[in-house]
């Protein structure tokens, strides 16, 4: 398969007044052609770093320390400016968190999808209408509200012109950060469904970044989860959901509650999620994990392939499958 | 406990046709809580399930009296609470306490955790300040372990699930029966939420406490309560216990919430028919007299949107429906799994 986009050692960091803040730590992550990968991960895990490094979109105070990011071969860190304009809402598409924060209050819908079209594909200021009418109708909002505002519309309405804004272009890199997390469930459902008909319609990628493992589980093929900044764990979602070997992921399914099994107890992970300011030495998960061992404390694991479908990146989980 | 014993006996906490309107100027009535009657029993937690908007809160508000109800009663070991607020009757306020969703806007960031603990105390006037509140607040604190050192740091020092441990301690702190957990782990993160729900669990264990327990979340609901309520619209549609409504599920809205929840599938064949509602949740204002559900329904018939609305009725011992066809409801749901996903 043709890797669409390479991640080698990412390593961001973020400068605040008062201290210096480690979100990423060496991060390597590749997507292919048409292939939908999820991240998964608490807060603060680094998700968001890594998908706004991928389109060189850091805040001023973050700064990248090592590593590359090449899309389709090219590093986006060495692109000029208008190159890496011309990348951003063309071939990599982004959809955010919040669709209220993320369109413009002053434009209609219309002109913020038309926009796109008319800066990417110079379209004609009446072809982009025509265009955005079909777009809007593929995500099934009425065409007579192209001339509304985003706050004539509902959350879900809000997200679904975000996606089709993101898709306007034919991309072949959809980067979707928590699209569903500000949404109701059955709203979600509908975005969700939504992502999985555009990504087969349109044979994109899709990097989707969400704390929710139920979502990952059913949109996505490939999954990496990720604590203090590291991918700790990489697979396909039936593998790494079925058998997790990394004692964090082993947690995160079992505090999850869930609707079919009968789990008397939740099992908490015990401590807080590692401070990115002051990481722990060795293995960044070791002061939370029941498995701890001696190396754990001062040597940090690198990643093992236990499978062509497995990788793990922890001590305990390599001895126990040898 | 199940509903066949628990309706030999009073309970504890019982809501008959709980009404909150509220009025939108030039717009009309809000009707955010539409005759909504419940009961919880002893030691016992009813889960109150439902999207943004539906009411769930208004409901927890209403019961907490922060919220004055547009009419209805609320009846507390059949007690009329309405009327004991009314005659300011603290006794009351005690046993009925409530955790807040968001636990950093619901602590006062100006006092410490020690201050916002002893606040109870000291407005009940169970005893002053010196040794004996000091003594309480610890005895509180070891209850759910909160570390001493705790104690003089003030709210923003704290991460999310101390600060809604802290929540819980203060609604703990005067030994109410009744506890109203508005969403209470909806702002925290995975691994720190289970940390809560095995916290709120445990102490209802120990305390014999009842809670109503509202969240959209319902592999949450599932997972702590008895019995569970599915609203829409200001209205409870189903009612039922907690194996009821997952396997018996009867209303078409219910069907459709459970199926829309994105599941970790460790099995190929686990995945069922997913049914996705068209539209959004329709405005509270001003609704229409036939069903509330009906135009976003997946079984909606004609008549549907000409007959009264459906009422809430027992249609198996302890499980109540909303639904004009609620008998054919899970056949429509089968012939949908067979057809895979359907999308209306």
């Amino acid at each position: 398969m043709e890797k669409l986009l390479e991640v080698t050692d990412l390593r961001v960091q973020f400068k605040t007044e008062r201290s210096i803040v480690n979100a990423v730590n060496g991060v390597n992550l590749t997507i292919h052609k048409s292939e939908s990968l999820g991240l998964v991960g608490e807060a603060g895990a680094g998700k968001t770093t890594t998908a706004m490094a991928i389109l060189n979109q850091l805040a001023n105070n973050g700064k990248v320390l090592s590593g590359d990011i090449r899309f389709k071969g090219e590093s986006v860190f060495k692109m000029p400016k208008r190159q890496l304009q011309k990348i951003r809402g063309d071939k990599i598409s982004m959809i955010f968190q919040n669709p209220l924060t993320s369109l413009n209050p002053v434009f209609t819908v219309g002109e913020q999808i038309a926009m796109v079209l008319r800066h990417h594909k110079k379209m004609s200021a009446k072809e982009a209408r025509e265009a955005t009418k079909e777009l809007l109708k593929a995500v099934s909002i009425p065409e007579y509200r192209i001339n509304d505002y985003p706050i004539q519309f509902s959350g879900g309405m809000r997200q679904r012109v975000g996606i089709a804004a993101g898709v306007a272009c034919n991309p072949e890199l959809i980067i979707a950060d928590e699209p569903t997390t500000a949404l109701d469930v059955t709203i979600q459902a509908q975005i969700l469904e939504l992502l999985k008909k555009m990504q087969q319609d349109y044979n994109t990628s899709l990097l989707m970044i969400t704390h929710n493992l139920g979502i990952i589980s059913e949109l996505c093929e490939r999954v990496a989860v990720m604590y203090a900044g590291r991918i700790i764990e990489y697979g396909t979602a039936k593998e790494v959901f079925r058998s997790p070997l990394h004692p964090y992921t082993q947690g995160l399914l079992g505090a999850l509650p869930t609707l079919d099994d009968q789990k008397e107890r939740l099992t908490a992970i015990p401590g807080r999620v590692a401070n990115p300011q002051n990481l722990p030495d060795g293995c960044r998960f070791h002061p939370r994990c029941q498995h701890c061992m001696e190396q754990c404390t001062h040597l940090a694991p690198i990643m093992r392939k236990i499978n062509e479908d497995h990788y793990v990146e922890c001590f305990y989980a390599e001895e126990s499958e040898k | 406990m199940s509903i066949e014993t628990a309706k030999h006996e009073t309970p504890l906490i019982e809501a008959r046709n709980l009404k909150k309107y509220f009025k939108i100027p030039h717009k009309g009535m809000l009707h955010a809580v539409d005759d909504v009657s419940f009961s919880v029993y002893k030691g016992e937690t009813l889960g109150l399930v439902g999207e943004s908007g539906c009411g769930k809160s208004t409901v927890g508000n209403v019961v907490m009296g922060l919220h004055s109800a547009t009419s209805g009663e609320l009846l507390f070991k059949g007690e009329d609470v309405f009327k004991a607020r009314r005659n300011r009757n603290h006794e009351l306020y005690r046993k009925m306490q409530i955790v807040f969703q968001d636990p950093y806007s619901s602590l006062n960031p100006k006092k410490t955790i020690k201050k916002i603990l002893s606040e109870p105390f000291l407005i009940q006037k169970i005893c002053p300040k010196g040794p004996e509140l000091d003594d309480k607040i610890s005895e509180l604190c070891n209850l759910v372990e909160i570390p001493a050192e705790l104690l003089s740091c003030y709210p923003h020092e704290l991460d999310g699930g101390m600060r809604q441990v802290v929540g819980i301690a203060r609604a703990l702190s005067l030994r109410p029966e009744f506890i109203v957990c508005d969403e209470p782990v909806s702002s925290l993160d995975v691994s720190v939420q289970a940390k809560i729900i095995n916290l709120l669990m445990d102490l209802q264990k120990k305390l014999d406490l009842s809670y109503l327990f509202v969240s959209h979340d319902l592999s949450v609901v599932k997972h702590i309560s008895n019995r569970i309520a599915v609203m829409y619209l200001g209205q409870i549609v189903e009612i039922a216990d907690k194996e009821n409504i997952f396997r018996q599920t009867m209303h078409p809205y219910s069907i459709a919430l459970l199926s829309a929840i994105p599941k970790v599938i460790k099995d190929d064949n686990e995945r069922g028919a997913r049914i996705v509602l068209k539209g959004d949740v329709p405005s509270p204002l001003d609704p229409p007299g036939t069903c509330r559900f009906a135009p976003r329904c997946w079984m909606a018939r004609e008549d549907c949107y000409t007959r009264p609305a459906p009422e809430l009725k027992e249609v198996s011992p302890g499980h109540c429906v909303a639904c004009h066809y609620y008998q054919i409801s899970r056949e429509m749901m089968k012939k949908a799994e067979t057809a895979n996903t359907i999308q209306i």
